[in-house]
């Protein structure tokens, strides 16, 4: 009997990943509705249902359903768009690196495009050309610089070395949050209020940020999705995928860019939020296995049901004061980030 | 080509109409960086055709792995033409290319957390493309490849917890799996026990019967000469012997190759190489 065995069920187990698609999906919708109720005034999930009826129709609202609808249903939407976004940018870090400890924060992409939207924020008033790119843009410019800046001192002869690649990343990241540093020091005035943006938030949650997020993020998950197959061929190494006919270097400037986009976007619209992207894809592969086509998705939907639940954390932990979220996401990430080093230093998956 | 002054090499690869891999009078050259790369190649004329297996065999450093390189196109020639089918292999598309040419390679990655069957899958990129889903069809040549290795019980098990034998026949599958005229193995017995040896060299060889062209990088002399149609000596870059085994195992050519005195016994079947001490 070959089908019998642990194989066999291991198998069956992955083929049913729609299930896995469609629950998670629902808790997600469940997580949504339940952190949009809870606030500082409480909600009744009836109110979110009538104020998006309300304003389907163009009809006044209640106090209670304009809370609804112009804070806290933007606020859950952008935390999920955020930490959907970065958990798919995490993915493809780790699957192009073949690297457990890839994720954006880590490999200093997102100071890479927090310097990009900081440039914006303080000199776009004096310099047109910057503000009509937009933040997300020039963010995207320095995130992709950095990500490839970062590969290139990494890389070693026949892969990036997980340990290189933080240390890259580490060093990358700082010189980009001194020279995010003196911009804000340089901008005076202005500078708490792009500090507080760019500390990592959803607290100015509107629904420009929410349309603007997801113009980026869908289509580029969209493209990840579709590069699935390709990404699953990076796992046999550069070199390996390269002798199955894959245009690599084109391919993973690809992924590449697709991931410092969904970053770049995400940190101009929340700021600057670390291990979302780390923690999320190695929860999502336990259920999943490591073939991308059925772990994006799933990362996906999972870490926007997480930063939405970190978010709610972050502003009822000690209400009235907000915590920023980047310190739930770092007091959780943290341990798991030294727990997956420790386990890194065990054999891998080189024959 | 034409012209009095072309080499003698070249000519008869030019006559020849039949499907090979080949390279014909090829030079190979790494950038100086490369101080302890793979030796190059100077003059190397070889010729794999369909059905057949050719054991390429040579000291260290001899260029054997170098010539599987520029029949993998990861290294271009300096000088000297690589033939597909006779057609210039640099004129292929990438994929192309991996549906007629596989590689199952010295220490080959393992994809960490994939099981046996996806590994395989891997190997019908070439088939699928870049965005395209595999078929029945790729689900198809995947169980042939699998049962033509023996790892049909294994099919569910993640790839790292494979022993060293068995991973190397998953990488034999995957190989199988992008369905090509010709096989190339590198040094495919390197860390197997006998069984392993011997089991890997009998699927090669029935591929060969169904007409597939094998080159096979062998380090072992008798394993070779048990196993291959015909041996290509490699020294220092150049062919020092090319034909059937018991006209390249001659003990003063070995010797010469090898700085090492080896005695030539002869068996019914074929040359049987033992080191002098």
């Amino acid at each position: 009997m070959a089908r019998a065995g642990p194989g066999a069920g291991e198998r069956a187990a992955r083929r049913g990943v729609g299930p896995v698609v469609t629950l998670s999906l629902l808790a997600l919708l469940v997580v949504l509705a339940a952190a949009a109720a809870i606030g500082s005034v409480r909600l009744d999930p009836a109110d979110l249902v009538r104020a998006v009826g309300k304003v389907v129709r163009a009809e006044a609202l209640t106090p209670l359903e304009s809370i609804a609808w112009r804070i806290r249903l933007p606020r859950v939407l952008l935390a999920g768009l955020t930490g959907g976004g970065l958990a798919v940018a995490g993915t493809l870090f780790q699957g192009v690196f073949r690297n457990p400890l890839a994720d954006p924060y880590l490999i200093g992409t997102a100071s890479g495009a927090g310097f990009g939207a900081v440039l914006v924020f303080t000199l776009g008033a004096s310099f047109p050309p910057l503000a009509l790119l937009g933040a997300p843009l020039v963010a995207f410019v320095f995130a992709l610089l950095t990500v490839l800046l970062v590969a290139a001192l990494a890389s070693d002869v026949g892969g990036v070395p997980t340990v290189r690649l933080i240390l890259a990343g580490v060093v990358v990241s700082a010189v980009f949050t001194a020279a995010t540093s003196f911009l804000l020091v340089a901008a005076r005035e202005q500078s708490a209020g792009i500090l507080s943006r760019l500390l990592g938030g959803f607290g100015l949650a509107s629904w420009g940020d929410v349309l603007a997020l997801a113009a980026f993020t869908a289509p580029a998950v969209a493209l990840a999705v579709a590069l699935a197959r390709a990404l699953d061929l990076f796992q046999l190494g550069e070199r390996g995928a390269a002798l199955l006919g894959l245009p690599v270097e084109s391919v993973k400037l690809l992924l590449l860019g697709v991931a410092s986009l969904v970053t770049a976007a995400c940190v101009s619209v929340a700021g600057i939020i670390g291990f979302v992207g780390l923690m999320v894809p190695h929860a999502a592969r336990l259920v999943t296995g490591p073939a991308h086509a059925r772990l994006l998705p799933v990362a996906a939907l999972w870490g926007a049901a997480f930063m939405v639940l970190a978010d709610l954390l972050a502003r009822t932990a000690i209400a009235p004061v907000e915590v920023p979220v980047g310190i739930v996401t770092a007091l959780t990430g943290g341990p798991f980030f030294l727990w997956l080093l420790r386990r890194a230093r065990q054999p891998s998956g080189r024959a | 080509m034409g012209g009095g002054v072309a080499a003698p090499a070249a000519r008869r690869a030019a006559d020849a109409r039949g499907r090979a891999l080949e390279a014909v009078d090829v030079a190979a050259r790494y950038a100086a960086t490369y101080g302890n790369g793979p030796a190059a190649l100077d003059g190397v004329t070889l010729r794999v055709e369909p059905g057949a297996v050719v054991g390429l065999i040579g000291p260290n450093g001899a260029g054997k792995s170098t010539l599987l390189r520029l029949f993998t196109r990861q290294l271009a020639p300096a000088s000297g033409r690589v033939l597909l089918d006779g057609r210039e292999l640099e004129r292929f598309g990438r994929f192309e290319l991996a549906r007629r040419v596989a590689l199952v390679s010295q220490e080959p990655e393992v994809p960490v957390g994939f099981t046996v069957a996806e590994t395989v899958a891997m190997g019908r990129a070439p088939h699928v493309g870049l965005l395209g889903a595999p078929g029945p069809e790729d689900e198809r040549v995947v169980a042939a490849a699998l049962a033509a290795t023996g790892m049909l019980p294994l099919a569910g098990r993640r790839v790292e917890t494979l022993s060293g034998g068995e991973r190397q026949r998953a990488v034999f599958a995957r190989a199988l799996a992008q369905e090509p005229a010709y096989l190339l193995l590198d040094e495919p017995t390197n860390h197997l026990d006998l069984r392993y040896q011997v089991e890997l060299l009998a699927y090669a060889r029935a591929q060969a019967a169904a007409g597939v062209g094998v080159l096979a990088v062998l380090h072992d002399l008798n394993l070779a000469a048990r196993a291959c149609d015909r041996l290509v000596l490699l020294s220092a870059g150049r062919v020092a012997a090319a034909g059937p085994p018991p006209e390249v195992l001659r003990p003063e050519l070995l010797a010469a190759t090898y700085r090492a005195a080896v005695d030539v016994l002869t068996s019914a079947d074929g040359p049987v190489i033992v080191p002098r001490f």
